[in-house]
């Protein structure tokens, strides 16, 4: 067991930390807060869980169609943009752990750990993955809303129930803050993302699934047109042309 | 003792896991400098199975072969296969030469892709029956599965189903005329199959049926628009049995989902083909290996695929068999009406022993 009271900076005890901290062990995340330097590596941890995150997004950028030019740009406006979105998660926790269940906790010591717990998200760029990417994205956001809770939990006292309660709550007050008085900010961030991308950029999943639903029909009324554009005049090498008689022999290619 | 060899595989498997939509979203995105045709098929690798001399065919098959495919050459079974077919079919053009797993139409081993080299020796082999060749599977596998994700999918099955025009283009198809197409798909395929199948269907406004031979595809948003799907499994073929396990969309349980929904409108149906695996010996298109019923396993999966084919699309074009492969007169096969899940039924010839339940995998 990790003693509450070490000597030495948060350093001497990364690796350590980030192994208990990844087991959910309440004490990695109770010691954490206490020790000098984890403000820095809490910022390591949300600057790098949004940039994975964001690169986990990097293929939705070419479904955007993101110019080459714009790339870098727009991958560093929309890690700005989950960097954002994370740090209000973790305000509006906070904020839900003093209203819902009382408890009095310094901002700083709640926003040290929580962005601890947020290290599963360093794998977030595993989101590109085709097919499985979302369901590993899923379980990592699911194994930080845990992180975060058993950080909670080690703070304040909550138990897992409630501190889980209490995440989840935070997550659906940021929903609803950026869908409502949050819109403002929401609307200058999506400007600053066109701007960074050159493109209208839609990444999340409704604006995704609408981006697809108009992209299909484009693709079909366009896929003729295109084909005859593209198309090279006149018979290929391989095509014999016409021959009476027999079909030609099968398709073969001698190594 | 840790096994540490497994890191670099682990990170190989990640980095090509990472890479595989690559090429699909950046052609999507239109990163390479011209519009990109497909890569003319190198000369002596192809020729056309239907003379261009004869009448315009009545309907074109799309013959998009499984993921151990990495060039223009097709496995000796599929050639006998696709030759027994345009010889029970003989309105219709087949079009082989398209690549299902790369979107530039290029064979693994083309000498402009930057690991051709690499490819070349496993393409090596593969041919002598070596587990290295496996990789190949591997490299297809993973654009299966781009053109199975929600999110990459459209990029992936828009350049297939370009492609897929430019082979019909190639083998005479009139765009100002365009006539109906049947993909095959043979195991990934299938998966393919349905991602282009379905934009096919909207871009050319014709039907568009697709016969899966074990297909493995994810059931999703493609068959709202597919006219028809006929889905052949075997009590055999576990891969098959792969696609229903790993995606969700075939889960009957996803009540809502575009194939399931398709299997309850009649247009997915499943046809059994008992006996066969998926591949190699005793598979679908094995010449020798006896198929239950009589003749062998490959007149058996012509001559339903031929049924099929025919139910969904007749003609009037007179049907001559020659005398190779003995599909349909010497495997004692016959005409017959083929009961199916919407209470019709339409005369087709099917080999002993496939039978189309109401409902399955």
């Amino acid at each position: 067991m990790v003693e509450r009271t070490l000597p030495g900076t948060v350093l001497d005890y990364l690796p350590l930390l980030i192994d208990r901290a990844l087991r959910l062990d309440t004490d990695a995340y109770a010691v954490f807060q206490t020790l000098p330097g984890s403000s820095w590596v809490a910022w390591a941890v949300i600057i790098g869980a949004a940039i994975s995150q964001a690169a986990g997004q990097s293929a939705l950028l070419l479904l955007n169609r993101v110019r080459p030019a714009s790339f870098m740009y727009a991958l560093l406006a929309v890690a700005t943009s989950l960097a954002g979105g994370l740090m209000v998660w973790l305000l509006s926790t906070w904020v839900i752990t003093r209203w819902l269940f009382g408890v009095e906790l310094p901002f700083g010591a709640v926003a040290r750990t929580l962005a601890f717990a947020c290290l599963p998200l360093w794998l977030a760029f595993l989101a590109a993955i085709p097919y499985f990417g979302l369901a590993m994205f899923a379980a990592l956001a699911f194994w930080c809303l845990l992180g975060v809770a058993t950080g909670l939990t080690a703070l304040s006292g909550l138990s897992m129930g409630q501190a889980i309660a209490a995440a989840t709550f935070g997550w659906l007050a940021w929903q609803v803050l950026e869908r409502t008085i949050g819109r403002p900010v929401v609307a200058i961030g999506r400007q600053l993302e066109r701007r960074a991308a050159g493109v209208d950029l839609r990444t999340d999943v409704l604006g995704l699934a609408a981006l697809i639903e108009e992209e299909t029909k484009q693709v079909g009324a366009s896929l003729v047109e295109a084909v005859l554009k593209e198309a090279a005049p006149g018979p290929s090498p391989d095509d014999p042309g016409p021959t009476p008689g027999e079909p030609g022999p099968t398709p073969s290619e001698p190594v | 003792m840790k096994p540490l060899f497994l890191i670099p595989i682990v990170l190989w498997l990640v980095v090509v896991l990472l890479l595989a939509p690559s090429d699909a979203l950046r052609l999507w995105a239109g990163w390479f400098p011209a519009p990109v045709a497909p890569t003319p098929i190198p000369a002596g690798r192809y020729k056309r199975l239907r003379s261009r001399s004869l009448p315009p065919p009545a309907y074109y098959i799309v013959f998009l072969d499984g993921i151990s495919k990495g060039t223009y050459r097709n496995l000796a079974i599929v050639d006998d296969f696709l030759t027994g077919l345009h010889e029970v079919l003989p309105d219709a053009a087949i079009v082989s030469d398209v690549l299902p797993y790369s979107v530039f139409n290029m064979s693994v081993i083309d000498e402009r892709r930057p690991m051709s080299r690499f490819w070349t020796l496993v393409e090596g082999y593969k041919e002598r029956d070596n587990p290295i060749g496996f990789l190949i599977n591997i490299r297809n596998f993973l654009q299966g599965m781009v053109s199975a994700d929600w999110r990459y999918g459209l990029a992936y099955n828009a350049a297939m189903s370009k492609l897929i025009l430019f082979g019909l283009v190639r083998h005479g198809y009139d765009l100002n005329a365009p006539a109906p197409i049947v993909i095959i798909g043979y195991s990934g395929g299938g998966q393919v199959a349905a991602g282009a199948g379905g934009l096919l269907r909207n871009a050319l406004a014709v039907p568009v049926h697709v016969v899966s031979i074990a297909g493995v595809m994810a059931g999703n948003a493609a068959f709202d628009t597919i006219d028809s799907w006929h889905q052949i499994v075997s009590n055999r073929d576990p891969v098959e049995k792969l696609g229903f396990i790993f995606f969700p969309m075939r889960w009957p349980i996803m009540f809502f989902s575009p194939w399931n929904q398709a299997k309850r409108q009649g247009r997915a149906r499943i046809v059994r083909l008992d006996g066969a695996r998926h591949d190699k010996v005793r598979s679908y298109m094995d010449p020798v290996a006896p198929a239950p019923g009589g003749g062998t396993m490959l007149e058996r999966t012509i001559a339903t695929v031929a049924g099929i084919i025919r139910r969904e699309l007749p003609t009037e074009a007179p049907v001559t068999l020659s005398t190779r492969p003995a599909a349909t007169s010497a495997t004692g096969t016959t005409s017959q009406a083929v009961a199916t899940t919407d209470g019709t039924s339409g005369t087709a010839p099917t080999a002993p022993g496939a039978t189309e339940p109401p409902v399955g995998g």
